[in-house]
């Protein structure tokens, strides 16, 4: 037979590109596949909450406890039925719609077996140990004030030598566009030296090769600041320069076309568009170098001038307790999550186009 | 070549506004420009055909040295441009030039487009150029438009507005590079009739162009071009009636 069943491709009914009827069986894998999310997730936390969470011993009570364990492997379990399920109800679909509402469940069950698996595995751990040294907050409060003022130093190297990393990344990218070769070439080892060698070895040789090479006792301080800028000069000098290959030549012509001196058709024609297409990966290359700042670490700065990374490392090795540890991390996300956040933003707004930059 | 004796159709006496002399230009091995003259005197509006590759293109660039010619010269109101000495946006200014991709910028108002040049070229106030910017939009019909951005404007409201960002100066020759190429079949009449109201207010104009109608209507000379050289000067009647060479037969029969 002709017609609608020609093109049926799977032996269930032939999906239904207009939707006419609501696809009713799809809400249950949605559902069942939440459920099991739901169980494990929701589950874990409410055992462990239900068992006083405030110390690090009853913390390991709750996930030692019996219905720490049923909560997972039940989620965990479900979460594989409704696998299995997704399969018969993919096929069976009607609509678009529904099939999406398949994978989602499906989705949110795989989700339920790998999280509840690895709270069951988790569970039947040295739980005790690893609370005790993971976990236990009352052991930051001491070092509250240390932190902070890591964090502090950190940001303040951070948007120091990426300042100063921008400033000399203009003159390296012009560098880097120019005709003459004689200019291009030296520019060019710069960067790839810059490029091709690890911060860390970069930090530790100004810092000890200038006072001993150059007789110039730099302070680790300003060494760090000084090794983050070179370097944020080349990779920023490369970001830049590419900036200035996507505006097109034609805007060059243009502009020399109506009279404007090179200074004018650099200031007013090309650095407007460049400087918008460089935003976003210049704050990519920004949380790079919150991050990196942590390798200061190979020149021993004072407890006062320690960086997030060391300040953590030094009130570790007074309290032997990674709790610290663990606050380091989430300090470096509380400064990077906004800035990854407005990376997404700044090119969503330049997509959308109104004052954006065509190519 | 050198018997041109187009462009001299009021005064023989008539010094021309732009002279190419023995033009040549060369990417690597390739032969762009082969010894080409070109004169064209003021208030003349020549029209310059050929077929695509055939260098035309590359003379009007040269004509404004956005290409640097191999060899030979270009004088411009009397002052050989391909000097090295010679300040090259003090030439631009008295020239305007239209290409075939708007070139608008993209950051920047219609207005704001016009206003740059008025401002850092002219040496206008701002609001001197804010109004200037305005009276050119004007006379190319897209006054309402001046707040909108080249992304938000149609491909022939761009050009127009690239038309009114080359006459704010008061260019003594335009030079317009296939400006209707690049346009929706629709849009082409709004650009041409911009260019037809220019040519009949007496300004001097360049215009490489596939659009033969225009160069027949329009024009006072017609130059075609093949392989880098000029082959035939004339009359628009005399070109597209009955062309001397056989290229130019050629060509002008497989256009019409």
């Amino acid at each position: 037979m002709l017609g609608r069943n020609r093109y049926r491709t799977s032996p269930g009914s032939p999906p239904d590109p207009v939707g006419g009827e609501a696809d009713h069986r799809t809400w249950i894998g949605l559902a069942c596949g939440g459920l099991s999310l739901t169980t494990v997730l929701l589950g874990a936390v409410i055992v462990v909450l239900a068992n006083g969470a405030a110390a690090p011993n009853e913390i390991a009570r709750g996930i030692e406890s019996v219905s720490f364990k049923i909560v997972t492997l039940l989620g965990a379990a479900l979460g594989l039925i409704v696998i299995m399920l997704s399969f018969l109800l993919y096929r069976g679909a009607r609509t678009r719609p529904g099939r999406s509402r398949v994978v989602s469940g499906a989705a949110m069950a795989v989700q339920a077996v790998l999280f509840g698996g690895l709270l069951y595995w988790f569970s039947r751990g040295d739980v005790k140990l690893f609370t005790a040294n993971f976990l236990d907050f009352s052991a930051v409060g001491p070092y509250w004030g240390s932190l902070l003022n890591g964090a502090k130093n950190t940001l303040i190297m951070a948007v120091a030598g990426e300042a100063l990393g921008l400033i000399g990344g203009v003159f390296v990218s012009i560098g880097t566009i120019s005709q003459n070769v004689a200019i291009r070439a030296p520019i060019r080892v710069y960067i790839n030296f810059f490029r091709g060698t690890p911060l860390i070895w970069q930090i530790a040789i100004i810092y000890f090769g200038f006072a001993i090479g150059l007789r110039l006792s730099l302070g680790a301080y300003t060494a760090a600041i000084l090794a983050f800028a070179l370097f944020t000069s080349a990779r920023s000098g490369e970001v830049l320069r590419a900036g200035f290959q996507s505006v097109s030549s034609a805007q060059r012509d243009a502009a020399k076309g109506i009279g404007l001196t090179n200074v004018n058709i650099m200031r007013y024609v090309l650095l407007p568009q460049v400087i918008r297409n460089v935003i976003p990966p210049l704050l990519n290359e920004f949380v790079g170098l919150v991050k990196d700042t942590s390798l200061v670490l190979v020149i021993g700065l004072t407890a006062s001038q320690a960086d997030l990374y060391t300040s953590g490392q030094i009130a570790y090795a007074d309290t032997f307790n990674a709790t610290l540890f663990l606050c380091v991390g989430l300090g470096y996300l509380v400064v990077n999550i906004p800035l990854i956040w407005l990376v997404g933003v700044v090119e969503r707004h330049l997509r959308s186009g109104l004052g954006g930059v065509a190519s | 070549m050198t018997e041109m004796e187009f462009g001299r159709k009021s005064s023989p006496r008539r010094v021309p506004l732009v002279k190419a002399e023995n033009i040549i230009k060369l990417y690597g091995d390739n032969i762009v420009l082969d010894q080409v003259d070109l004169e064209i005197f003021e208030g003349d509006v020549v029209a310059l055909i050929g077929p695509s590759g055939s260098g035309k293109t590359t003379l009007l660039r040269t004509l404004d040295m956005l290409e640097v010619p191999t060899s030979g010269s270009v004088t411009f109101e009397g002052v050989d441009i391909t000097d090295v000495r010679v300040n090259l946006s003090d030439v631009r200014r008295r020239m305007g030039i239209v290409f075939q991709s708007y070139n608008l910028f993209p950051h920047r108002t219609a207005q704001g487009n016009i206003m740059l040049a008025l401002q850092k070229v002219s040496g206008l106030s701002r609001d001197a150029a804010a109004s200037r910017a305005l009276e050119e939009l004007e006379r190319v019909g897209l006054r309402e438009m001046a707040d909108r951005f080249p992304g938000q404007l149609s491909g022939g409201q761009q050009q127009r507005v690239a038309i009114a960002r080359a006459l704010a100066l008061d260019p003594s020759l335009m030079l317009f590079d296939e400006v209707t190429s690049a346009l929706d079949p629709e849009l082409v009449r709004e650009v041409l009739e911009t260019m037809r109201t220019l040519a009949s207010n007496g300004m001097t104009m360049l215009v490489v162009t596939h659009e033969m109608e225009f160069a027949r209507t329009v024009s006072d000379w017609v130059v075609f071009m093949q392989d880098g050289k000029i082959v035939e000067v004339g009359h628009p009647d005399q070109i597209f009636d009955s062309p001397k060479t056989s290229e130019c037969r050629r060509f002008v029969t497989r256009v019409r």
